[in-house]
């Protein structure tokens, strides 16, 4: 539940959203690995009045993509809201910022700054990483320019870039108890709104929640949980054991085992898990991220009763 | 330690081809200590050379030297009586040692006969691993003595990221992941407070090319 | 054939030993021992805890000191001027001693899953704990159970034989239930005879055990191997007393740390190795007596108590003479890597500091004359040829390859050249072909000497070593197991056969697998022809 009503710093629809104590919904597009908008037109013609904005990821897994940048360019030109993503792993501050003005200039107003998957998983595994800041420092750098206007190095920004900063965590990484001491560390360093991991396992959720809620973050910046679609069995167990942070639980690989139609129970557990954010404490929204099934996003936001989407 | 690694013994003969008369030249530095280029391995390398070039039938005659250290001047100089003889020479010191040969030894070619690979620990016997990176800028009193830099494998400063599972990193399982190292050791210190402090943005020291140190006061007139 | 070494005359050095023996271990056994030993030297007994009868018999000897609640936490320094840490009722201590002797006393464990579950009770009693009770069985019928459990230690047999003739002599009605006679030990065989001379019944059983107790009587269930039976034959006793198995000393392994010295099969001390006598450690110095190495017992104990009073009493004089054979390094080679130091089986080797060595550090490694053993592992391991090991220096070794034949083998002087020496009388034309190059150790096998054997003519090499796990040095063979692999890939890397180079592991005795190998590896050679390597000038 989102029981927060704010001021506006940017004014993004997303913030608009979450600052009036409504519960947020956004989605996620992958960007292709060729030249083509191909994907993003036909996916976010699905997704419009059905999501408050819609993440790019940034060379997911180290692969080359379509860059974040230019996917949220695009959905600008096609009037909906971007949430640009900006991982440390390939540029250093320097491209960054000169990526932010131009970002900005273009009408973009949502940030995710995250560390980005290590370049050994990708299809370039040689090549430098290079981490010139993490993402702690970047969230910091954005801060900086939006409420300070000046850059990293301290020099004066004529007319700074004013983002609305997201971050990522990860509630099933270790040390467990750590995670939202971390948490903790990036809204200080200025992250206005969080999107976790996609949640597989609920009971683990809610404590990660109830730590975050009793050091009070959940007052500080709009935290929403991250909902995956997982379409086959096949793919749960997969995540179970082959992706390093993450953490499924027993049971939602079975639902999915024992169903006759996978891919509605999918939908159905997506729906549930949705259900019952909207009753915990903390929680100011969902980020829904079907990879790989984007089109399954306004079935999953309607069936959860999220629509229609709150407008300005 | 600089920790180094034989090149394969295929890539080196490749390099001596043309000659007939090389020096092979070790060190009894950190090269030694991690087993790849002391007087021993001079003399494996040494022993294999010859009877490839007997076998191809272009024999070659392979001297052999090792001297303290390749990363002073006058240790080189003991190297100039075999240098004299010899058309090339394959040293097993580190990037730096050949590198010096090098200067000392033009005209004569020298050629690495190793792969630098990190600054290393020596954990047991056969076994090293990378502690430090050189960054130039130690951060160890704010991450409880270890090295973020050389042991994470994003060098974050403010870890660790989402990667980090049963404490280790997402690049392998058989990877400790360096925050979780640290955040053990603080709370064994009972400093897990400077976990939450924010460090900042890091000078890379690039800034005037390859790194130089001179200290005036000690400099000889 | 084997090739005989000139000797120079050997140098003697004489060293400050301290007399002063520590005894670890309180029980029967650390008694027995330290009464022996404080004879000629003063002795020091230490237990973890509180001894019960031992500490009678030590009480009042003018040579014996015994301090109860005292644990060993480390040790330094060599033998003979051994250093060792206590912690004395929580305080840390420090004293030093010649030598070392391990009595830390095996001890018993009853398991019930050995008797089908049974439980331990009034009528049901293990061997220990049936050994302290001083109770009047005459009249009573009481039975022993063996086979069930110990079957590798003859200390049931033993208890069980003269626990029983005691009783029989005391008018009791005993019976042995056994599946298997075991007597192969000193005395056994008489107490065994004796035993039946008493009186005693003797009862075989073959396969399962039934158990039924009740308040009145205890009944053992059980099928006679050699009578038809329809149903097992019921055994019904006053009390039944059950073999246990033996386990280490719960201090065993904090021990085995502290002192650095090495467990075996089970736990107990001392590895499963046939090159060590009972009382020998990894560790000159440091001696196992008893059943700390692995249950025994005691007419095995007399024994090595006489074998360790005159291993220790070398040092009751306070000075020892000792060969100066061990290996000798080089300081200006000396990287102070910690190769050697690491390797080394016998914790022979110190970093020494001087500033007379003659090398940046003014450092170097240190063998000690009283701790080395002379494997010679440490001379084949060190980067910067440093080390070189009297007699069998590269230069001594090498030098033997000035004509060598179609297969050069070095050979431990512990298996190899023993089994050589047999095959060699049994086909000496096959053995005509190889020349045998001695080592103490197939761990001295320096890497280099596999290479230059095929650059000096060879066409094969073969390095015969003991069997594995059977290292006199412990871990000799493994680093030459590791070296032929390591050489191989380095002739491949120059387009040879690594093949040419192979390892054989033999016993001393096995003079008929010996010539296997050499056949073998002959038939071998001659497919893979002349080695086309030889740097011959």
């Amino acid at each position: 539940m989102n029981n927060r009503k704010s001021e506006l710093k940017v004014g993004s629809n997303l913030e608009k959203v979450l600052a009036s104590g409504q519960f947020a919904c956004t989605g996620e597009i992958g960007p292709v690995t060729y030249a083509s908008f191909a994907n993003i037109d036909k996916h976010a013609e699905e997704m419009r009045g059905k999501v408050d904005s819609v993440n790019f990821t940034d060379n997911q897994t180290a692969v080359v993509r379509l860059s974040s940048w230019a996917a949220s360019l695009r959905l600008i030109q096609l009037g909906m809201e971007p949430n640009l993503q900006m991982v440390c792993r390939d540029r250093n501050r320097l491209a960054m910022q000169s990526d932010f003005l131009g970002a900005y200039a273009h009408g973009i107003r949502n940030v995710l700054c995250l560390t980005g998957d290590h370049q050994a998983f990708g299809n370039h595994p040689g090549c430098k990483g290079v981490f010139d800041i993490d993402s702690v420092q970047l969230i910091h750098m954005l801060k900086r320019l939006r409420d300070d206007g000046c850059f990293e190095c301290g020099a004066e920004c004529k007319q700074p870039p004013k983002f609305f900063i997201g971050c990522a965590e990860n509630p099933f990484g270790d040390p467990f108890e750590f995670r939202a001491i971390r948490l903790e560390k990036k809204i200080n360093a200025g992250a206005d709104f969080v999107q976790t991991q996609c949640i597989l396992d609920m009971e683990r959720f809610e404590r990660f929640m109830e730590m975050c809620v009793e050091r009070g973050l959940h007052d500080r910046a709009y935290i929403c949980a991250g909902i995956m679609p997982v379409k086959s069995p096949k793919m749960a167990r997969y995540m179970q054991h082959g992706v390093p942070g993450m953490i499924v639980s027993e049971e939602f690989c079975q639902r999915l085992e024992k169903a006759e139609d996978a891919k509605a129970e999918a939908v159905q557990l997506s729906v549930e898990y949705i259900k019952r954010c909207q009753e915990m404490k903390g929680v100011a929204g969902v980020h829904v991220m079907a990879v790989a099934w984007e089109s399954i996003v306004p079935s999953v936001v309607e069936k959860a009763g999220l629509l229609p989407r709150p407008t300005f | 330690m600089i920790v180094v690694e034989n090149k394969s013994t295929e890539d080196i003969l490749k390099m001596i081809a043309p000659y007939k008369k090389v020096l092979i030249a070790g060190c009894y530095g950190c090269v030694t200590v991690c087993l790849a280029g002391g007087e021993k391995e001079v003399g494996l390398l040494a022993s294999q050379i010859r009877m490839a070039r007997e076998k191809e039938g272009n024999p070659i005659e392979v001297l052999e030297q090792t001297v303290e250290r390749q990363c002073d001047k006058e240790y080189l100089d003991k190297f100039q009586d075999n240098v004299r003889e010899v058309e090339a020479v394959v040293s097993l010191a580190c990037g730096i040692g050949i590198q010096y040969l090098a200067q000392v030894c033009e005209p004569v070619p020298v050629y690495p006969g190793v792969n630098t690979q990190f600054l290393g620990a020596n954990l047991d016997v056969g076994v090293w691993e990378e502690y430090c990176m050189a960054c130039g800028e130690c951060v160890l009193d704010k991450t409880g003595g270890i090295c973020p830099v050389a042991r994470c494998s994003k060098h974050l400063f403010n870890g660790p990221c989402g990667g980090s599972q049963d404490g280790k990193c997402e690049v392998d399982k058989s990877v400790e992941c360096a925050w979780h190292l640290i955040y053990e050791r603080l709370k064994a210190l009972g400093q897990l407070d400077k976990m939450a402090e924010y460090i900042p943005v890091k000078n890379w020291h690039r800034n005037e090319g390859p790194r130089k140190l001179v200290k005036e006061d000690l400099t000889l007139e | 054939m084997l090739q005989m070494q000139a000797r120079s005359a050997v140098i003697y050095e004489e060293l400050d030993v301290l007399p002063e023996v520590l005894v670890i271990g309180c029980g029967t056994e650390g008694a027995a021992v330290a009464l022996a030993v404080s004879e000629n030297q003063p002795v020091t007994v230490i237990d973890h805890d509180t001894p019960h009868d031992s500490l009678s018999l030590l009480k009042g000897k003018s040579n014996i000191t015994v301090k109860t609640g005292v644990k060993v936490v480390g040790l330094e320094g060599f033998p003979g001027q051994f250093i060792v840490r206590f912690l004395e009722n929580g305080k840390h201590a420090k004293k030093s001693f010649g030598a070392i002797i391990v009595a830390l006393e095996a001890q018993p464990r009853f398991d019930t899953k050995k008797y089908n579950g049974l439980e331990l009770g009034e009528r049901i009693l293990s061997l220990s704990q049936f050994s302290k009770k001083d109770n009047d069985y005459s009249g009573q019928k009481v039975t022993f159970i063996l086979g069930q459990a110990d079957q590798d230690s003859l200390i049931s047999y033993k208890n069980a034989l003269s626990m029983a003739i005691a009783l029989q002599e005391k008018e009791a009605d005993v019976s042995i239930l056994y599946d298997d006679m075991k007597v192969s030990a000193d005395q056994l065989e008489q107490d065994y005879e004796l035993a039946r001379a008493r009186g005693v019944n003797f009862l075989k059983y073959k396969g399962d055990l039934q158990f039924i107790k009740t308040d009145v009587a205890a009944t053992v269930r059980y099928w006679e191997p050699f009578l038809p039976q329809s149903e097992q034959i019921r055994l019904i006793s006053d009390y039944l007393v059950l073999a246990e198995d033996y386990i280490p000393h719960p201090d065993t392994a904090d021990l085995a740390d502290a002192l650095d010295v090495r467990t075996g099969p089970d736990g107990f001390f001392q590895e499963d190795n046939v090159h060590f006598l009972p009382i020998m450690s990894n560790r000159e110095g440091i001696y196992f007596i008893g059943n700390c190495h692995g249950p025994i017992y005691s007419a095995e104990l007399e024994k090595e108590v006489e074998t360790v009073k005159a291993e220790v009493g070398r040092f009751a004089t306070g000075k020892i003479s000792v060969a100066a054979l061990q290996p000798q390094v080089t300081a200006e080679q000396c990287a102070v890597c910690l190769t050697c130091y690491r390797c080394c089986p016998h914790h022979a080797i110190e970093i020494i500091h001087d500033e007379s060595l003659n090398n940046m550090y003014h450092s170097a490694a240190r063998m000690n004359p009283l701790a080395c053993r002379r494997c010679g592992i440490c001379a084949a391991e060190c980067p910067g040829k440093a080390i070189q090991l009297p007699y069998y220096t590269d230069k001594e070794i090498l030098q033997q390859l000035s004509k060598p034949p179609k297969i050069v083998a070095y050979a431990c002087e512990n298996s190899g050249t023993l089994a050589a020496e047999l095959a060699n009388k049994m086909e000496p034309e096959l053995n005509a072909i190889i020349q045998i190059v001695p080592v103490p150790c197939s761990g001295k096998i320096d890497a280099l000497y596999l290479l230059k054997a095929l650059e000096q003519g060879a066409d094969g090499v073969l390095i015969i070593a003991c069997q594995k796990e059977n290292c006199k040095f412990i871990r000799g063979n493994v680093r030459a197991d590791q070296r032929k692999e390591l050489v191989r890939k380095r002739l491949e890397e120059i387009g040879m056969e690594g093949d040419r180079i192979e390892i054989v592991h033999v016993a001393a005795n096995q003079g008929h697998q010996f010539n296997e190998s050499i056949r073998s590896m002959v038939a071998r050679i001659n497919q893979l022809g002349t080695y086309p390597g030889k740097v011959i000038r």
